[in-house]
């Protein structure tokens, strides 16, 4: 048991990484997620991207910064900026 | 996170948004825009029910909002409006956001005028753009807004409206407030506010900004929400702006220290009332009017004569013609 203990809590640490859709730039940007413990703040912190200038969807769902990222989830960031 | 407003029911929703009181629910933001703007309009006597309003809509996020909102506004009191659109002649940028507008006017059954940089100037502002700043250092962004503004004044004017809505919001105000204090134009920021200018006057369409107090962040996600398309881009000469600069730092300084952008517009408020007394004092002049009209197009102007004419004297192209007001 202590052996499956450990597995799960390294799985739980692993990174992956993931492409994440930046409108800005109309480009895919690779970011390395914890699955369940990284957050929409801190995808947009690796990516220097402000969370006040952004609206993040998870799954084409509105998330916010304190919502977590799943390995296999479809994250889009998109731009507030527009217009001159 | 979860929505305030659901757990006050005891409900459990998940939040879209974060805001300076509280996150909220897609439903609860909706109800919570909807307020806020009928509000300023309300507060600030943007729209009376003896108003014919133009809304200046340009297809983008924050016009298309000011857009909606105005038309629910209206359509519950029986104001006549419309929309009118200034098509500046940017290829690759303007055509995307005119058909974005012409489908919402067509969905809301709401009548759209639009009027042309090439039909009234006989240029666009691509061609423009590159004389005024080879031969004068003037940039693209500077020509844009002169002839975007006499445009949208006489062409509001000449269809009959009383009221010309903006979709100018917290930011775009933020900004303006601090681009005015940082060239020492105190003038111009007597100007701002939900109610903008420092008198009424016959021949200038008073211009209204019910999106005073929403940020960027929420017009977006308002037109994400409602489904909206438009086109996500920022115009191709913003590079050449100062704003562009103060926009920037102001986002920083926002993302550092939430609620910088609405302290900045309350500060103003609460020394706008001042400022346009002083600067309406000075504006007397010999006749004790507070008006001057251009000696070449007759607008009202601040000189001898107005920006609009000197710049189509310098490009060289043609000077639109006036109509009666319908």
């Amino acid at each position: 048991m202590g052996e499956n203990m450990k597995e799960s809590k390294d799985k739980s640490k692993s990174k992956f990484e993931i492409e994440v859709f930046v409108e800005k730039d109309n480009s895919k940007k690779k970011t390395n997620i914890v699955p369940n413990k990284t957050t929409v703040k801190d995808i947009l912190k690796q990516l220097g991207i402000l969370s006040s200038a952004s609206i993040v969807t998870i799954n084409n769902d509105i998330a916010t910064d304190d919502d977590v990222v799943k390995e296999k989830d479809n994250v889009k960031i998109l731009s507030v900026i527009s217009g001159g | 996170m979860k929505c305030y407003k659901c757990e006050l029911k005891g409900e459990d929703k998940k939040a879209a948004i974060k805001l300076q009181n509280g996150a909220y629910c897609k439903e609860h933001f909706l109800n919570y825009l909807e307020e806020k703007i009928f509000k300023t309009i309300r507060k600030y006597n943007l729209i009376l029910e003896s108003d014919t309003v133009c809304v200046a809509a340009s297809g983008g996020k924050d016009s298309l909002t000011a857009l909606y909102f105005t038309f629910l506004f209206c359509k519950e009191r029986n104001i006549p409006m419309f929309a009118l659109m200034i098509d500046e002649g940017i290829l690759g940028y303007r055509e995307k956001t005119e058909k974005d507008l012409r489908d919402f006017c067509k969905k809301f059954e709401i009548t759209l005028h639009i009027a042309s940089f090439k039909k009234e100037f006989g240029m666009t502002l691509d061609e423009m753009g590159p004389i005024t700043l080879e031969k004068f250092g003037r940039k693209p962004c500077t020509t844009c807004g002169i002839f975007r503004r006499l445009l949208l004044n006489t062409k509001a004017r000449e269809l009959g409206a009383t009221k010309l809505v903006t979709g100018h919001n917290q930011d775009d105000e933020s900004q303006a407030f601090i681009m005015n204090v940082m060239q020492g134009h105190q003038k111009q920021n007597a100007g701002l506010g939900p109610l903008a200018g420092l008198n009424d006057n016959e021949m200038y369409v008073r211009r209204v900004k019910p999106l005073y107090f929403v940020s960027e962040k929420e017009s977006r996600l308002f037109c994400l929400l409602k489904g909206f398309n438009v086109e996500f881009g920022e115009c191709p000469y913003v590079t050449y702006s100062y704003r562009a600069d103060i926009r920037d730092m102001l986002n920083l300084l926002e993302e550092k220290y939430p609620s910088t952008k609405s302290s900045i517009i309350n500060s103003f408020l609460d020394i706008s009332l001042e400022l346009k007394q002083k600067y309406n004092n000075q504006n007397t002049n010999s006749n004790n009017s507070k008006f001057k009209y251009c000696s070449v197009c007759g607008e009202p102007c601040s000189g001898e004569i107005c920006n609009a004419c000197k710049l189509i004297g310098e490009i060289g192209c043609k000077r639109p013609k006036a109509k009666q007001k319908k």
